[in-house]
């Protein structure tokens, strides 16, 4: 259900993409209004961030880590399906917004005070602040969720350091989102209550700091970019192996730089903030660790790269997303390293530069990771394999695309385009590379129409796959094709890294180990598996918190016909959220669930 | 529900874990049936309240960014109340002794003493709260409400999401208090109050926190310095 | 290795060529001395002691944990005896503070919430979400100007 609504929200969030490209294609263009165009860029990185490429790490998560480690469930299956209703309204509650007063067009990272009462009014900022905190409860829950199965739910034999790196890089992904997500609460909600209660905080006029609002959506945004493509680089260490025919490079080193880059993401957050005015010592403080933290960047990507050195490759469409991943990564990541630098950071700050290596991050990154996991894992969900042909000229199509959208951007921005801009002048000598990039990005969204064309045809199609169509390395492949609703029959006994490889092709193992594997049968005990029950509190509980906190948009309400101000709104998604908690506590559950 | 063999482990290595599990036991009370030993419920408690400790962390540095900032008054040293204050944060503590006293009744099976710590938790909790809402009052009497300034918007806010932490521990332990009164706490009961008893304390620590910062090391904070000559006047009087 | 620039390497970095630093060959009948601390042994003697004090069969009674109550009590005296000194501690006033709330913190987070005998990951949890939080807020709030500066020159 993730995978299907973060899917729809890629759509919608390229829709507004495509816009914003039309109206940028020509030089002083009054395709669409400035209004309007501030909403559209606004609302394209919110929905892309927070209701794209976390919602699909999300289904990820939720289909692949039980499987991987050789769990039954995740341990808190109805928090879970709170997690997806939470979101889904969430982000219903975000795009209302659109046809209930008009979107939010304050940027994506929403700058106080430009968001204040002053000089946002209307209720668009409103909508994107209660929303993003719904949704930021949502994370939160299937963050708490997922470090609880990683930690707990593992198959016996299978010690941390025997995890595949999707499940290692999902671990760190979730420990990150538990600690991340309650600063971004925190100054979402000091931004509703300033916006509905007259509070100070980013308030001038009584003192308020408008650089509080920076510090604290930094602190969040920093470490949410790494949310954002750990996942897809867990998934890119799963395929590169695989269509290599070879293990993975260096296995510690990847886990290892992978907890490192989630430690040190805390430490670098005022790079965004380099022309705020911190000073010297704060920018140069700053400049040092986010240098530093390209290393263990660099580590990963030589490791992934010496997984398909000297490799068998299968050169499919997974593969071809995966490399296309390592590639576009690299770019991205070389021009984030020339912002590290405060003087340089100074010209390309709020440029087009800036815009180049984010999408060069998230989308060369954190997409075309996700769509290497879709091809890599579609067989495994569907029991079908996506089409191999259309594949390809997807993938091709995608990366030529991509690059010609968001390559110009880079020399656009060095020559001074701002971002954000609903049009520019004329005779700036910025029409050619604008109208490249529109170019591009219509070939971008032509790509993604095969992918669809793909999938339904897929879907259509009668033909289906083996169980194991890659020969791949990982647990969740021994099990059928679609999974059953159990997942395994038997939990496995693992024995080591990559272990149902080894127990493929036990001639592989060199050590004593192997005659080990190969002599132990598994044993059979007693008993039967109990699967718990559907329940509907987590949607009533949903309902609850999206009610209570759209309430709190016009909080005080009269009631009609008398004087009385009464939160009505808030108190109903509050007498519905406690129905909802009250019956998931009692609701009788098996005994391996929990909340 | 689906009728299959389930296989969890080896013989041998079942019966040296459910040794290692009995003395454990004996020990320390559960050792539960997971990677790490430590129930699903329990690891989930404690990562929820890491993610708490930067919720009320932000709360805290944003009031801090603010100290002395108000531009106009009332200030902290016009208006706190430390003999109140120092009442209430006395309460909250005893109720903290109260919550790990039941808990431990509960693990002892000594059911009545141990309703009647829980009770005494929620009449404590409940008389934190009264002396919150009453000092919130007295202070929007004083004039500082969270219009007025940033001390005024940041404390109220502050404390007001820790009360409402209170509150809702409150409901929790008032509904567990209901929940379990009629038929004999279980051991399952007993990791559920343990879960509870976290929050409790936890609310408790940030207590600590906040009234070690905002009222003790904070009472000294007042009007920000806003010129040369202001300063001055500040310094003399 | 044959190779001539690692043996000189090993040559001049370790003893005899071996990998590793050669102790005199000590016999059985004049062992080494046990180490010392620069206290004597009167580290292992108190880690001892409070580990006895706070670990074992007779913690987690009722009488313990009212003894730790009292100790909270105790502290929370302190505190606001402290802040009711006139100016008694001048610079040390904040850093008293800062010690007794951690004190406070600390006892209650180990003993109530039990995680001095809880499996160490609960504490690592724990830590990791606390550390985290004190380091960010700390770096941000040196770095953060004073919102509303005093001017340098007299208006």
């Amino acid at each position: 259900m993730y995978g299907v609504t973060a899917f729809l929200y890629f759509l919608i969030g390229g829709v507004e993409a495509l816009i914003i490209r039309a109206q940028l294609a020509q030089a002083e263009s009054d395709l669409i209004s400035p209004e309007l165009f501030n909403q559209l860029f606004t609302m394209h990185g919110t929905t892309m961030v927070f209701l794209v490429v976390m919602p699909m790490s999300a289904a990820f998560f939720n289909w692949m880590i039980p499987l991987m480690i050789g769990a039954r469930d995740v341990a808190f299956p109805r928090l879970n399906a709170f997690s997806y209703w939470t979101f889904l309204f969430g982000s219903i509650f975000l795009n209302l917004s659109f046809v209930l007063g008009g979107a939010p067009d304050a940027g994506w990272f929403g700058y106080a005070n430009l968001t204040g009462n002053t000089y946002s009014p209307g209720d668009g900022v409103t909508f994107w602040a209660l929303g993003l905190t719904t949704l930021g409860v949502a994370s939160l829950a299937a963050s708490f969720n997922f470090v609880v199965t990683i930690l707990n739910m593992r198959a016996p034999g299978m010690s941390l350091m025997k995890m595949p790196v999707f499940v290692w890089m999902a671990l760190i992904t979730s420990v990150l989102m538990a600690l991340a997500m309650p600063i971004i609460a925190v100054a979402l909600i000091q931004l509703s209550l300033d916006r509905v209660w007259d509070t100070n905080f980013f308030n001038p006029a009584a003192g308020g700091d408008p650089v509080l609002w920076q510090h604290l959506f930094w602190l969040f945004g920093h470490p949410e970019v790494y949310i954002l493509i750990l996942p897809a680089m867990g998934i890119v260490s799963e395929t590169l192996p695989v269509f290599s025919r070879k293990p993975l490079f260096g296995y510690p080193a990847v886990v290892f730089a992978g907890a490192v880059i989630g430690f040190m993401g805390w430490f670098v957050w005022s790079h965004h903030m380099f022309t705020v005015g911190l000073g010297p010592a704060a920018n140069s403080a700053f400049a040092i660790s986010t240098m530093l933290i390209a290393v263990p960047t660099g580590v990963k990507i030589f490791n992934w790269i010496a997984t398909t050195w000297g490799g068998k490759l299968n050169l499919n469409v997974s593969m071809l997303f995966s490399l296309g991943f390592i590639a576009m990564f690299i770019i991205g990541g070389l021009s984030g390293v020339t912002h590290a630098s405060p003087p340089t950071d100074a010209q390309q700050q709020d440029t087009y530069y800036i815009v180049a290596h984010f999408h060069y991050v998230l989308f060369g990154g954190a997409i075309l990771g996700l769509f290497a996991g879709g091809y890599y894992w579609w067989p495994k969900m569907t029991g079908k394999r996506l089409g191999e042909k259309l594949g390809k000229w997807h993938f091709w199509l995608m990366i030529i695309g991509f690059n010609l959208t968001f390559g110009p951007m880079h020399w656009l921005g060095l020559n001074g385009m701002p971002r954000r801009i609903a049009t520019y002048a004329d005779g700036l000598g910025w029409e050619m590379s604008n109208a490249i990039a529109s170019a591009g990005a219509m070939l971008l969204a032509f790509s993604v129409l095969l992918f669809i064309i793909n999938v339904i045809r897929t879907i259509s199609s009668t033909q289906e796959s083996e169980d194991d169509p890659w020969d791949a390395r990982t647990l969740e492949w021994s099990i059928p094709s679609p999974p059953p609703a159990y997942n395994f029959a038997r939990i496995p006994q693992v024995k080591s890294l990559d272990d149902f490889w080894y127990t493929k092709h036990p001639e592989l193992l060199h050590d004593k180990r192997g005659e080990e594997a190969a002599a132990e049968p598994d044993t059979h005990g007693g008993g039967s598996i109990h699967l718990p029950d559907m329940s509907y509190y987590p949607f009533i509980t949903s309902i609850g918190v999206a009610v209570g906190v759209a309430g709190f948009m016009d909080i005080l309400v009269e009631l009609p016909g008398t004087n009385i101000q009464f939160p009505w709104l808030t108190t109903v998604g509050i007498v519905i959220g406690l129905w909802g908690l009250i019956g998931w506590t009692f609701e009788p559950v098996s005994e391996e669930g929990g909340h | 529900m689906i009728e299959l063999t389930d296989d969890r482990t080896h013989e041998g290595l079942r019966e040296a874990k459910l040794a290692q599990a009995a003395v454990a036991q004996e020990q320390h009370g559960h050792v539960a049936d997971t990677n790490t030993g430590i129930s699903n419920r329990k690891l989930l408690m404690w990562v929820f309240l890491a993610s708490d400790c930067l919720f009320f962390g932000s709360f805290i540095a944003t009031y801090l960014v603010y100290r002395n900032e108000s531009l106009v008054g009332p200030y902290p040293n016009e208006i706190l109340d430390i003999p109140l204050t120092s009442v209430s944060t006395f309460v909250l503590l005893m109720s903290s002794l109260a919550m790990v006293l039941a808990l431990n009744y509960v693990q002892k099976d000594k059911l009545g003493l141990a309703r009647f710590w829980l009770l005494a938790v929620v009449v404590l909790g409940l008389g934190f709260l009264g002396f919150q809402v009453f000092e919130f009052m007295t202070f929007v009497d004083e004039g500082l409400t969270i219009h007025q300034n940033l001390f005024g918007t940041t404390f109220f806010i502050l404390t007001g999401f820790h009360g409402l932490h209170v509150f809702v521990g409150v409901l929790w332990l008032l509904g567990m208090f209901f929940a379990h009164s009629r038929g004999a706490l279980t051991s399952r009961s007993a990791e559920d109050l343990e879960m509870a008893g976290l929050y409790w304390h936890f609310v408790d620590i940030v207590w600590i926190v906040i009234f070690t910062v905002i009222y003790l090391i904070g009472y000294s904070d007042g009007e920000g310095v806003k010129t040369i000559e202001h300063a001055a006047t500040l310094i003399g009087g | 290795m044959a190779n001539p620039i690692s043996r000189l390497w090993s040559k001049i970095f370790y003893h005899g060529g071996n990998r590793h630093f050669l102790l005199p060959n000590v016999d059985a009948a004049h062992p080494d001395p046990p180490n010392e601390g620069p206290f004597g042994d009167a580290g292992p003697v108190v880690a001892g002691w409070l580990n006895g004090l706070t670990y074992g069969d007779k913690v987690a009674t009722p009488i313990f944990y009212t003894i730790v109550g009292a100790i909270l009590a105790i502290l929370t005296v302190l505190e606001v005896w402290f802040f009711t000194l006139d100016d008694g501690f001048g610079v040390l006033f904040v850093p008293t503070m800062l010690v007794l709330a951690l004190a406070k913190f600390i006892i209650v987070v180990a003993f109530f919430m039990h995680l001095r005998f809880d499996k160490s990951l609960l504490s690592l949890i724990f830590a990791a979400g606390f550390v985290i939080a004190i380091a960010i807020f700390m770096i941000f709030l040196s770095i953060q100007d004073k919102v509303n500066p005093a001017p340098l020159i007299a208006p």
